[in-house]
Protein backbone atom coordinates (compact mmCIF):
# COMPACT_ATOMS: atom_id res chain seq x y z
CA UNK A 1 0.00 0.00 0.00
CA UNK A 2 3.07 2.21 0.37
CA UNK A 3 3.45 2.69 -3.18
CA UNK A 4 0.06 4.71 -3.40
CA UNK A 5 0.23 6.96 -0.37
CA UNK A 6 2.33 10.14 -2.17
CA UNK A 7 -0.31 10.53 -4.96
CA UNK A 8 -3.40 9.96 -2.58
CA UNK A 9 -2.39 13.29 -0.70
CA UNK A 10 -2.47 15.05 -3.89
CA UNK A 11 -5.63 14.03 -5.21
CA UNK A 12 -7.84 16.43 -3.35
CA UNK A 13 -6.91 19.56 -5.69
CA UNK A 14 -7.21 17.77 -8.57
CA UNK A 15 -10.44 16.82 -7.42
CA UNK A 16 -12.17 19.73 -6.70
CA UNK A 17 -10.99 21.37 -10.22
CA UNK A 18 -12.89 19.06 -12.39
CA UNK A 19 -16.20 18.86 -10.18
CA UNK A 20 -17.60 21.16 -11.19
CA UNK A 21 -19.15 20.93 -14.59
CA UNK A 22 -19.72 18.39 -16.68
CA UNK A 23 -19.43 17.26 -20.17
CA UNK A 24 -21.78 15.36 -22.47
CA UNK A 25 -19.11 13.16 -23.51
CA UNK A 26 -18.52 11.79 -20.10
CA UNK A 27 -21.95 11.30 -19.29
CA UNK A 28 -22.20 8.86 -22.01
CA UNK A 29 -18.79 6.93 -20.64
CA UNK A 30 -20.58 6.72 -17.40
CA UNK A 31 -24.02 5.20 -18.95
CA UNK A 32 -22.10 2.76 -21.22
CA UNK A 33 -20.26 1.53 -18.62
CA UNK A 34 -23.25 -0.11 -16.72
CA UNK A 35 -24.10 -3.01 -19.16
CA UNK A 36 -20.25 -3.85 -18.38
CA UNK A 37 -21.29 -3.53 -14.44
CA UNK A 38 -24.02 -6.32 -14.27
CA UNK A 39 -22.18 -8.55 -16.67
CA UNK A 40 -19.09 -8.30 -13.88
CA UNK A 41 -21.40 -8.51 -10.99
CA UNK A 42 -23.14 -12.30 -12.52
CA UNK A 43 -19.73 -13.30 -12.51
CA UNK A 44 -18.52 -12.28 -9.13
CA UNK A 45 -20.06 -12.55 -5.64
CA UNK A 46 -23.55 -11.55 -4.32
CA UNK A 47 -23.15 -8.25 -2.32
CA UNK A 48 -22.93 -8.60 1.58
CA UNK A 49 -23.99 -4.75 2.08
CA UNK A 50 -27.13 -3.02 1.23
CA UNK A 51 -24.79 0.05 0.38
CA UNK A 52 -23.32 -0.98 -2.71
CA UNK A 53 -26.45 -1.65 -5.33
CA UNK A 54 -26.01 -1.24 -8.83
CA UNK A 55 -26.93 2.35 -8.15
CA UNK A 56 -23.85 3.64 -6.81
CA UNK A 57 -21.43 2.49 -9.75
CA UNK A 58 -22.27 4.48 -12.71
CA UNK A 59 -23.29 7.44 -10.56
CA UNK A 60 -19.10 8.34 -10.94
CA UNK A 61 -19.53 8.54 -14.65
CA UNK A 62 -21.42 12.12 -13.79
CA UNK A 63 -19.36 15.48 -13.41
CA UNK A 64 -16.64 14.62 -14.95
CA UNK A 65 -15.27 16.72 -17.43
CA UNK A 66 -11.55 16.67 -19.35
CA UNK A 67 -9.57 18.49 -16.42
CA UNK A 68 -10.93 15.84 -14.14
CA UNK A 69 -10.58 12.95 -16.33
CA UNK A 70 -6.83 13.74 -16.68
CA UNK A 71 -6.62 14.31 -12.75
CA UNK A 72 -6.01 10.42 -10.86
CA UNK A 73 -8.04 7.61 -10.37
CA UNK A 74 -8.34 8.81 -6.89
CA UNK A 75 -10.52 11.66 -7.84
CA UNK A 76 -13.79 9.55 -8.07
CA UNK A 77 -14.58 8.69 -4.58
CA UNK A 78 -13.08 12.30 -2.85
CA UNK A 79 -14.69 14.14 -5.00
CA UNK A 80 -18.15 12.03 -5.85
CA UNK A 81 -20.71 12.30 -3.16
CA UNK A 82 -22.06 9.46 -4.44
CA UNK A 83 -19.65 6.72 -3.58
CA UNK A 84 -19.04 8.42 -0.29
CA UNK A 85 -22.81 7.75 0.43
CA UNK A 86 -22.44 4.06 -0.59
CA UNK A 87 -19.52 3.06 1.46
CA UNK A 88 -21.31 5.20 4.25
CA UNK A 89 -24.49 2.76 4.66
CA UNK A 90 -22.19 -0.06 3.69
CA UNK A 91 -20.27 0.46 6.79
CA UNK A 92 -22.63 0.76 9.02
CA UNK A 93 -24.77 -2.22 8.08
CA UNK A 94 -21.55 -4.24 8.43
CA UNK A 95 -19.03 -2.79 11.73
CA UNK A 96 -21.64 -1.14 13.09
CA UNK A 97 -20.35 2.28 13.46
CA UNK A 98 -21.92 5.06 11.58
CA UNK A 99 -19.66 7.68 10.29
CA UNK A 100 -22.46 11.23 9.81
CA UNK A 101 -20.77 12.98 6.81
CA UNK A 102 -23.10 11.18 3.79
CA UNK A 103 -23.46 13.28 1.00
CA UNK A 104 -20.69 15.73 2.06
CA UNK A 105 -17.63 16.85 0.34
CA UNK A 106 -14.21 16.22 1.30
CA UNK A 107 -13.89 19.89 3.87
CA UNK A 108 -15.90 18.57 6.22
CA UNK A 109 -13.63 15.10 6.47
CA UNK A 110 -11.09 18.00 8.39
CA UNK A 111 -13.51 18.43 11.16
CA UNK A 112 -13.39 14.87 11.90
CA UNK A 113 -10.19 13.80 14.32
CA UNK A 114 -7.73 11.97 13.01
CA UNK A 115 -8.68 9.04 13.96
CA UNK A 116 -11.84 8.39 12.19
CA UNK A 117 -10.45 9.99 9.03
CA UNK A 118 -8.40 6.55 9.11
CA UNK A 119 -11.59 4.59 8.99
CA UNK A 120 -12.35 2.27 6.46
CA UNK A 121 -15.62 4.37 5.20
CA UNK A 122 -13.79 7.37 4.11
CA UNK A 123 -11.25 6.03 2.57
CA UNK A 124 -10.41 5.73 -1.35
CA UNK A 125 -10.95 2.77 -3.40
CA UNK A 126 -7.39 2.17 -4.07
CA UNK A 127 -6.50 2.82 -0.50
CA UNK A 128 -8.61 0.32 0.60
CA UNK A 129 -7.57 -2.16 -1.94
CA UNK A 130 -4.05 -1.21 -0.53
CA UNK A 131 -5.09 -2.30 2.97
CA UNK A 132 -6.82 -5.23 1.81
CA UNK A 133 -4.34 -6.57 -0.61
CA UNK A 134 -2.07 -6.15 2.77
CA UNK A 135 -3.94 -8.17 5.02
CA UNK A 136 -4.73 -11.04 2.22
CA UNK A 137 -0.97 -11.27 1.33
CA UNK A 138 -0.61 -11.26 5.55
CA UNK A 139 -2.85 -13.97 6.43
CA UNK A 140 -2.72 -17.71 6.36
CA UNK A 141 -6.49 -18.23 6.03
CA UNK A 142 -8.71 -17.19 2.92
CA UNK A 143 -10.28 -13.38 3.60
CA UNK A 144 -13.08 -12.01 2.66
CA UNK A 145 -13.46 -11.45 -1.27
CA UNK A 146 -14.04 -7.47 -1.63
CA UNK A 147 -16.52 -7.97 -4.89
CA UNK A 148 -17.71 -4.81 -4.51
CA UNK A 149 -14.41 -2.82 -4.45
CA UNK A 150 -13.25 -4.84 -7.25
CA UNK A 151 -16.46 -4.44 -8.94
CA UNK A 152 -15.42 -0.34 -8.35
CA UNK A 153 -11.85 -0.28 -9.50
CA UNK A 154 -12.84 -2.24 -12.13
CA UNK A 155 -15.49 0.40 -13.02
CA UNK A 156 -13.46 3.12 -12.71
CA UNK A 157 -10.84 1.45 -14.79
CA UNK A 158 -13.09 0.98 -17.65
CA UNK A 159 -13.53 4.46 -18.00
CA UNK A 160 -10.89 6.21 -17.34
CA UNK A 161 -9.17 3.93 -20.08
CA UNK A 162 -12.52 5.28 -22.31
CA UNK A 163 -11.57 8.90 -21.17
CA UNK A 164 -7.59 8.09 -21.97
CA UNK A 165 -8.35 6.60 -25.17
CA UNK A 166 -10.58 9.32 -26.16
CA UNK A 167 -8.60 12.39 -25.12
CA UNK A 168 -5.30 10.65 -26.93
CA UNK A 169 -7.15 10.59 -30.24
CA UNK A 170 -8.00 14.08 -29.79
CA UNK A 171 -5.90 16.61 -31.60
CA UNK A 172 -7.12 19.25 -29.40
CA UNK A 173 -4.90 17.66 -26.15
CA UNK A 174 -2.40 19.84 -25.47
CA UNK A 175 1.38 18.69 -24.79
CA UNK A 176 0.71 19.18 -21.07
CA UNK A 177 -2.51 17.02 -21.00
CA UNK A 178 -0.64 14.06 -22.99
CA UNK A 179 1.69 14.24 -19.97
CA UNK A 180 -0.99 13.71 -17.69
CA UNK A 181 -2.92 11.06 -19.56
CA UNK A 182 0.86 9.15 -19.25
CA UNK A 183 0.17 9.91 -15.28
CA UNK A 184 -3.15 8.50 -15.61
CA UNK A 185 -1.49 5.56 -17.62
CA UNK A 186 0.78 4.60 -15.12
CA UNK A 187 -1.75 4.76 -11.75
CA UNK A 188 -3.72 2.43 -13.92
CA UNK A 189 -0.93 -0.02 -14.68
CA UNK A 190 -0.54 0.42 -10.80
CA UNK A 191 -3.90 -0.50 -9.50
CA UNK A 192 -4.03 -3.44 -12.00
CA UNK A 193 -1.03 -4.26 -10.79
CA UNK A 194 -2.76 -4.34 -6.95
CA UNK A 195 -5.92 -6.20 -8.12
CA UNK A 196 -3.87 -8.86 -10.48
CA UNK A 197 -1.71 -9.86 -6.90
CA UNK A 198 -4.77 -9.49 -5.02
CA UNK A 199 -6.51 -12.00 -7.32
CA UNK A 200 -3.68 -14.05 -7.33
CA UNK A 201 -2.48 -14.41 -3.77
CA UNK A 202 -6.58 -15.63 -3.31
CA UNK A 203 -5.87 -18.60 -6.02
CA UNK A 204 -2.99 -19.36 -4.31
CA UNK A 205 -4.77 -19.79 -1.26
CA UNK A 206 -7.33 -21.86 -2.80
CA UNK A 207 -5.41 -23.70 -4.46
CA UNK A 208 -3.26 -24.58 -1.48
CA UNK A 209 -6.29 -25.45 0.77
CA UNK A 210 -8.81 -26.27 -1.92
CA UNK A 211 -9.99 -29.61 -0.52
CA UNK A 212 -10.25 -28.13 2.60
CA UNK A 213 -12.12 -25.14 0.98
CA UNK A 214 -14.24 -27.58 -1.03
CA UNK A 215 -15.16 -29.95 2.50
CA UNK A 216 -16.27 -26.82 4.62
CA UNK A 217 -19.84 -25.18 3.67
CA UNK A 218 -19.54 -22.24 6.39
CA UNK A 219 -16.31 -20.75 4.84
CA UNK A 220 -17.94 -20.59 1.07
CA UNK A 221 -19.41 -17.24 1.87
CA UNK A 222 -16.17 -15.93 2.03
CA UNK A 223 -15.60 -17.06 -1.86
CA UNK A 224 -16.91 -15.39 -4.81
CA UNK A 225 -18.71 -18.13 -6.71
CA UNK A 226 -16.12 -18.19 -9.18
CA UNK A 227 -13.19 -18.92 -6.79
CA UNK A 228 -15.31 -21.36 -5.29
CA UNK A 229 -15.88 -23.12 -8.64
CA UNK A 230 -12.65 -23.14 -9.32
CA UNK A 231 -11.84 -24.36 -6.14
CA UNK A 232 -14.20 -27.51 -6.97
CA UNK A 233 -12.57 -28.23 -10.02
CA UNK A 234 -8.81 -27.66 -8.69
CA UNK A 235 -9.96 -30.14 -6.17
CA UNK A 236 -11.52 -32.73 -8.66
CA UNK A 237 -8.70 -32.22 -11.15
CA UNK A 238 -5.85 -32.72 -8.55
CA UNK A 239 -7.63 -35.60 -7.03
CA UNK A 240 -7.86 -36.81 -10.67
CA UNK A 241 -4.05 -36.61 -11.55
CA UNK A 242 -3.27 -38.07 -7.78
CA UNK A 243 -5.47 -41.39 -9.23
CA UNK A 244 -4.42 -41.61 -12.03
CA UNK A 245 -0.94 -41.72 -10.94
CA UNK A 246 -0.12 -43.90 -8.34
CA UNK A 247 -3.44 -44.21 -6.12
CA UNK A 248 -4.70 -46.56 -8.51
CA UNK A 249 -2.00 -49.13 -8.26
CA UNK A 250 -2.01 -49.41 -4.85
CA UNK A 251 -4.33 -51.41 -2.90
CA UNK A 252 -7.25 -50.57 -2.26
CA UNK A 253 -7.38 -49.46 0.86
CA UNK A 254 -5.43 -46.87 0.20
CA UNK A 255 -6.97 -45.11 -2.24
CA UNK A 256 -8.90 -42.06 -0.29
CA UNK A 257 -8.09 -38.65 -0.42
CA UNK A 258 -8.84 -37.56 3.05
CA UNK A 259 -7.50 -40.35 5.63
CA UNK A 260 -5.78 -38.95 9.20
CA UNK A 261 -3.05 -40.56 9.97
CA UNK A 262 -2.26 -42.30 12.87
CA UNK A 263 -0.97 -39.20 14.89
CA UNK A 264 -4.04 -37.49 13.59
CA UNK A 265 -2.19 -35.51 10.74
CA UNK A 266 -5.33 -35.27 8.07
CA UNK A 267 -4.81 -35.57 4.22
CA UNK A 268 -6.27 -32.81 3.92
CA UNK A 269 -4.26 -29.20 4.23
CA UNK A 270 -6.02 -26.49 6.55
CA UNK A 271 -4.66 -23.32 7.09
CA UNK A 272 -1.92 -22.94 9.91
CA UNK A 273 -3.61 -20.76 12.21
CA UNK A 274 -0.77 -20.49 14.75
CA UNK A 275 1.46 -19.09 12.34
CA UNK A 276 2.23 -15.51 14.41
CA UNK A 277 1.52 -12.68 12.70
CA UNK A 278 2.85 -8.83 13.21
CA UNK A 279 -0.06 -6.76 13.55
CA UNK A 280 -0.54 -2.73 14.04
CA UNK A 281 -3.63 -1.72 15.96
CA UNK A 282 -5.89 1.11 14.28
CA UNK A 283 -7.88 0.97 17.61
CA UNK A 284 -8.16 -0.26 21.08
CA UNK A 285 -8.47 -3.85 20.85
CA UNK A 286 -9.46 -4.73 24.64
CA UNK A 287 -7.24 -7.61 25.82
CA UNK A 288 -6.65 -10.59 25.04
CA UNK A 289 -5.58 -14.39 26.63
CA UNK A 290 -1.83 -15.50 25.43
CA UNK A 291 -1.49 -19.00 25.75
CA UNK A 292 0.58 -18.97 28.75
CA UNK A 293 -2.47 -17.57 30.90
CA UNK A 294 -0.99 -14.27 30.74
CA UNK A 295 -2.95 -10.88 28.79
CA UNK A 296 -2.40 -8.51 26.66
CA UNK A 297 -3.51 -5.43 26.18
CA UNK A 298 -3.85 -4.44 22.18
CA UNK A 299 -3.82 -0.43 22.79
CA UNK A 300 -4.46 2.01 19.74
CA UNK A 301 -1.38 2.78 17.86
CA UNK A 302 0.90 -0.55 19.10
CA UNK A 303 2.76 -3.52 17.56
CA UNK A 304 2.39 -6.88 18.76
CA UNK A 305 3.23 -10.17 17.53
CA UNK A 306 1.46 -12.63 18.52
CA UNK A 307 -0.12 -15.76 16.97
CA UNK A 308 -2.93 -15.63 14.18
CA UNK A 309 -5.95 -17.12 15.52
CA UNK A 310 -5.63 -14.96 18.76
CA UNK A 311 -6.30 -11.69 16.93
CA UNK A 312 -8.01 -12.79 13.53
CA UNK A 313 -10.96 -11.29 15.08
CA UNK A 314 -9.62 -7.63 14.70
CA UNK A 315 -8.23 -8.42 11.44
CA UNK A 316 -11.16 -9.08 9.83
CA UNK A 317 -12.71 -6.37 11.29
CA UNK A 318 -9.88 -3.84 10.15
CA UNK A 319 -9.51 -2.93 13.88
CA UNK A 320 -5.81 -4.47 13.91
CA UNK A 321 -3.24 -4.71 10.21
CA UNK A 322 -1.19 -7.25 9.55
CA UNK A 323 2.40 -5.65 8.86
CA UNK B 1 13.88 -52.90 4.03
CA UNK B 2 9.89 -51.50 3.62
CA UNK B 3 10.34 -47.82 2.75
CA UNK B 4 13.82 -46.97 1.20
CA UNK B 5 12.59 -46.80 -2.16
CA UNK B 6 9.93 -43.99 -0.97
CA UNK B 7 12.30 -42.12 1.68
CA UNK B 8 15.29 -41.98 -2.05
CA UNK B 9 11.84 -40.23 -3.53
CA UNK B 10 11.44 -37.80 -1.31
CA UNK B 11 14.64 -36.79 -0.71
CA UNK B 12 15.57 -36.07 -4.63
CA UNK B 13 12.42 -34.35 -5.26
CA UNK B 14 13.13 -32.31 -2.23
CA UNK B 15 17.08 -31.56 -3.48
CA UNK B 16 14.75 -30.34 -6.56
CA UNK B 17 13.07 -27.90 -5.11
CA UNK B 18 16.67 -26.72 -3.14
CA UNK B 19 17.02 -23.75 -5.59
CA UNK B 20 14.61 -21.61 -6.95
CA UNK B 21 16.89 -19.04 -8.64
CA UNK B 22 18.14 -20.03 -10.64
CA UNK B 23 15.22 -22.35 -11.45
CA UNK B 24 16.55 -25.52 -12.03
CA UNK B 25 14.83 -27.55 -14.41
CA UNK B 26 11.92 -29.92 -13.40
CA UNK B 27 13.74 -33.65 -13.36
CA UNK B 28 12.50 -36.14 -15.43
CA UNK B 29 9.27 -38.26 -13.57
CA UNK B 30 10.51 -41.05 -11.35
CA UNK B 31 8.50 -43.56 -13.36
CA UNK B 32 10.98 -46.69 -12.49
CA UNK B 33 10.96 -45.62 -8.93
CA UNK B 34 7.08 -45.08 -8.52
CA UNK B 35 6.68 -48.35 -9.77
CA UNK B 36 8.61 -50.34 -7.71
CA UNK B 37 7.26 -48.20 -4.86
CA UNK B 38 3.58 -49.30 -5.97
CA UNK B 39 4.78 -52.61 -6.17
CA UNK B 40 6.41 -52.62 -3.02
CA UNK B 41 3.01 -51.58 -1.23
CA UNK B 42 1.00 -53.78 -3.35
CA UNK B 43 2.77 -56.60 -1.98
CA UNK B 44 2.60 -55.01 1.36
CA UNK B 45 -0.97 -54.85 1.03
CA UNK B 46 -1.18 -58.58 -0.08
CA UNK B 47 0.85 -60.01 2.84
CA UNK B 48 -1.22 -57.84 5.42
CA UNK B 49 -4.60 -59.26 4.33
CA UNK B 50 -3.56 -62.89 3.70
CA UNK B 51 -1.40 -62.73 7.37
CA UNK B 52 -5.12 -61.08 8.65
CA UNK B 53 -7.05 -64.20 7.03
CA UNK B 54 -4.87 -67.36 7.97
CA UNK B 55 -4.75 -66.13 11.60
CA UNK B 56 -8.15 -65.13 11.59
CA UNK B 57 -9.68 -62.99 14.93
CA UNK B 58 -8.53 -64.88 17.56
CA UNK B 59 -5.00 -65.70 17.00
CA UNK B 60 -4.80 -61.13 16.38
CA UNK B 61 -5.26 -60.64 20.37
CA UNK B 62 -3.38 -63.41 21.77
CA UNK B 63 -0.16 -63.54 19.24
CA UNK B 64 1.69 -59.98 19.97
CA UNK B 65 4.32 -61.16 17.30
CA UNK B 66 2.04 -60.89 14.51
CA UNK B 67 0.26 -58.03 16.06
CA UNK B 68 3.91 -56.15 15.63
CA UNK B 69 4.42 -57.75 11.85
CA UNK B 70 0.90 -56.52 10.60
CA UNK B 71 1.48 -52.51 12.44
CA UNK B 72 4.73 -52.58 10.77
CA UNK B 73 3.53 -53.18 7.25
CA UNK B 74 0.41 -51.42 7.73
CA UNK B 75 2.66 -47.84 8.80
CA UNK B 76 4.70 -48.82 5.76
CA UNK B 77 2.32 -48.61 3.27
CA UNK B 78 0.80 -45.95 4.46
CA UNK B 79 4.21 -44.14 4.64
CA UNK B 80 4.44 -45.27 0.77
CA UNK B 81 1.39 -43.51 0.02
CA UNK B 82 2.38 -40.46 1.81
CA UNK B 83 5.74 -40.49 0.06
CA UNK B 84 4.52 -40.90 -3.14
CA UNK B 85 1.79 -38.12 -2.56
CA UNK B 86 4.24 -35.86 -1.19
CA UNK B 87 6.41 -36.02 -4.50
CA UNK B 88 3.44 -35.29 -7.17
CA UNK B 89 2.13 -32.70 -5.18
CA UNK B 90 5.82 -30.99 -5.36
CA UNK B 91 5.87 -31.83 -8.74
CA UNK B 92 2.69 -30.08 -9.13
CA UNK B 93 3.85 -26.79 -7.50
CA UNK B 94 6.76 -27.01 -10.13
CA UNK B 95 4.32 -27.05 -12.86
CA UNK B 96 2.12 -24.62 -11.95
CA UNK B 97 4.89 -22.21 -11.25
CA UNK B 98 6.33 -23.26 -14.78
CA UNK B 99 2.73 -22.39 -15.96
CA UNK B 100 2.61 -18.59 -14.08
CA UNK B 101 6.19 -17.87 -15.29
CA UNK B 102 5.47 -18.01 -18.89
CA UNK B 103 2.22 -16.32 -18.42
CA UNK B 104 0.30 -18.94 -18.84
CA UNK B 105 0.96 -19.95 -22.18
CA UNK B 106 0.78 -23.15 -22.47
CA UNK B 107 1.74 -23.81 -26.07
CA UNK B 108 4.96 -21.83 -25.45
CA UNK B 109 5.28 -24.13 -22.19
CA UNK B 110 5.40 -27.13 -24.04
CA UNK B 111 7.09 -26.27 -26.91
CA UNK B 112 10.46 -28.07 -27.50
CA UNK B 113 12.64 -25.31 -28.27
CA UNK B 114 11.57 -23.14 -24.99
CA UNK B 115 14.69 -24.89 -22.80
CA UNK B 116 16.67 -24.36 -25.42
CA UNK B 117 15.85 -20.60 -25.37
CA UNK B 118 16.03 -20.47 -21.52
CA UNK B 119 18.81 -22.24 -20.93
CA UNK B 120 21.00 -22.98 -23.76
CA UNK B 121 24.04 -24.41 -22.46
CA UNK B 122 22.83 -27.26 -20.36
CA UNK B 123 21.05 -29.79 -21.84
CA UNK B 124 18.35 -30.07 -19.80
CA UNK B 125 15.04 -31.81 -20.87
CA UNK B 126 12.30 -29.72 -21.95
CA UNK B 127 9.21 -29.66 -20.05
CA UNK B 128 7.26 -32.36 -22.25
CA UNK B 129 9.33 -34.85 -22.09
CA UNK B 130 9.69 -34.87 -18.27
CA UNK B 131 6.23 -35.05 -17.50
CA UNK B 132 4.65 -37.84 -16.94
CA UNK B 133 1.27 -38.42 -19.38
CA UNK B 134 -0.68 -37.71 -16.53
CA UNK B 135 0.97 -34.89 -15.35
CA UNK B 136 0.55 -33.56 -18.85
CA UNK B 137 -3.15 -34.24 -18.44
CA UNK B 138 -3.14 -31.92 -15.13
CA UNK B 139 -1.61 -29.72 -16.73
CA UNK B 140 -4.02 -29.22 -19.32
CA UNK B 141 -6.45 -29.31 -16.80
CA UNK B 142 -5.13 -26.61 -15.13
CA UNK B 143 -4.48 -24.43 -18.30
CA UNK B 144 -8.43 -24.60 -19.07
CA UNK B 145 -9.38 -23.93 -15.37
CA UNK B 146 -7.24 -20.57 -15.59
CA UNK B 147 -8.23 -19.96 -18.63
CA UNK B 148 -12.19 -20.33 -17.33
CA UNK B 149 -11.00 -17.97 -14.55
CA UNK B 150 -9.56 -15.19 -15.95
CA UNK B 151 -12.10 -15.03 -18.94
CA UNK B 152 -14.24 -12.97 -15.97
CA UNK B 153 -11.39 -10.14 -15.69
CA UNK B 154 -9.94 -10.48 -18.96
CA UNK B 155 -11.79 -7.14 -20.88
CA UNK B 156 -10.21 -5.03 -17.56
CA UNK B 157 -7.36 -6.94 -16.25
CA UNK B 158 -4.51 -9.61 -17.57
CA UNK B 159 -4.33 -11.91 -14.50
CA UNK B 160 -1.44 -13.86 -15.69
CA UNK B 161 1.10 -10.90 -16.13
CA UNK B 162 3.91 -10.41 -14.20
CA UNK B 163 3.41 -9.78 -10.64
CA UNK B 164 6.83 -9.42 -9.95
CA UNK B 165 7.39 -6.15 -9.14
CA UNK B 166 4.67 -2.92 -8.67
CA UNK B 167 5.03 -1.09 -12.23
CA UNK B 168 7.28 1.51 -12.38
CA UNK B 169 7.35 3.05 -15.77
CA UNK B 170 4.47 2.83 -18.51
CA UNK B 171 7.14 2.74 -21.22
CA UNK B 172 9.48 0.36 -21.81
CA UNK B 173 12.88 0.00 -24.19
CA UNK B 174 13.36 -3.33 -25.44
CA UNK B 175 15.63 -5.44 -28.24
CA UNK B 176 14.33 -8.16 -30.68
CA UNK B 177 15.62 -10.97 -29.85
CA UNK B 178 13.93 -13.08 -31.71
CA UNK B 179 11.88 -13.03 -34.86
CA UNK B 180 8.37 -12.93 -33.76
CA UNK B 181 7.04 -11.39 -37.16
CA UNK B 182 4.42 -8.40 -37.13
CA UNK B 183 2.01 -8.22 -34.21
CA UNK B 184 -0.81 -5.88 -33.84
CA UNK B 185 -0.76 -3.97 -30.41
CA UNK B 186 -3.61 -3.06 -28.56
CA UNK B 187 -4.08 0.43 -30.18
CA UNK B 188 -4.45 -1.33 -33.52
CA UNK B 189 -0.95 -0.20 -34.81
CA UNK B 190 1.16 -2.77 -35.97
CA UNK B 191 4.74 -3.90 -35.22
CA UNK B 192 7.20 -5.98 -37.21
CA UNK B 193 9.58 -7.13 -34.69
CA UNK B 194 12.65 -8.14 -36.53
CA UNK B 195 15.54 -9.42 -34.62
CA UNK B 196 18.18 -6.71 -33.41
CA UNK B 197 15.62 -3.96 -33.57
CA UNK B 198 14.81 -1.62 -31.00
CA UNK B 199 11.91 -0.35 -30.06
CA UNK B 200 9.95 1.73 -26.93
CA UNK B 201 6.64 0.57 -25.87
CA UNK B 202 3.88 -0.12 -23.42
CA UNK B 203 5.05 -2.53 -21.12
CA UNK B 204 1.20 -3.75 -20.91
CA UNK B 205 1.51 -4.48 -24.51
CA UNK B 206 4.13 -6.36 -24.87
CA UNK B 207 5.07 -8.27 -21.62
CA UNK B 208 4.08 -11.32 -23.01
CA UNK B 209 6.45 -11.25 -25.79
CA UNK B 210 8.91 -10.45 -22.83
CA UNK B 211 7.89 -13.49 -21.03
CA UNK B 212 8.25 -15.52 -24.28
CA UNK B 213 11.66 -14.35 -24.88
CA UNK B 214 10.98 -12.76 -28.13
CA UNK B 215 11.88 -9.31 -27.19
CA UNK B 216 14.30 -8.98 -24.47
CA UNK B 217 14.82 -5.67 -22.09
CA UNK B 218 17.00 -2.60 -22.41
Amino acid sequence: MSFFDDEAEDSPTHGHGGRASSSSRAQSIGASSTSFLDRLRSTVSPSPGPGHGPGHGHGHGHGVDRSRASASIFDESIGGAGSSVGYGEGGESSFGFAPDNEGLGSQSQTDLDLDEMEEMEEMDDVKKMGLVWVRERGTVEIMNWEGDLIDGLFDKLEQQQKMVTTLRSDPQTSEEEHFKLMLVQTEMERVKYLVRSYVRTRLHKIEKYSHYITLTPSIHHLLSGAELSHARRYTDLLHTHFQHSVLDSLPEWLRKMDDSYGDGLSMVTKPNRNVPVLIYCRRDCGEITLEGGERAALARGTTHLVKYKLVDRWINLGWAEVL
Amino acid sequence: MYGDLALQLVTSSHRSTLSTTPQLPLPKYALPLILSICLETRQLGTSISTAAETHGQVSLSQDRGLVCNLTVQHLAARRNKRCLLAYLSTRVGGIKERWWDAGGGLAYLLSPTTSVAVNPDLDAPDLRSALSPQELDFLRGYNNLMLDYKSDFLDVLDLTASIERPPGELMVDVRVVKDAGEVILEGGERVEFRKGERFRLARSQVERLIVQGFLEEV
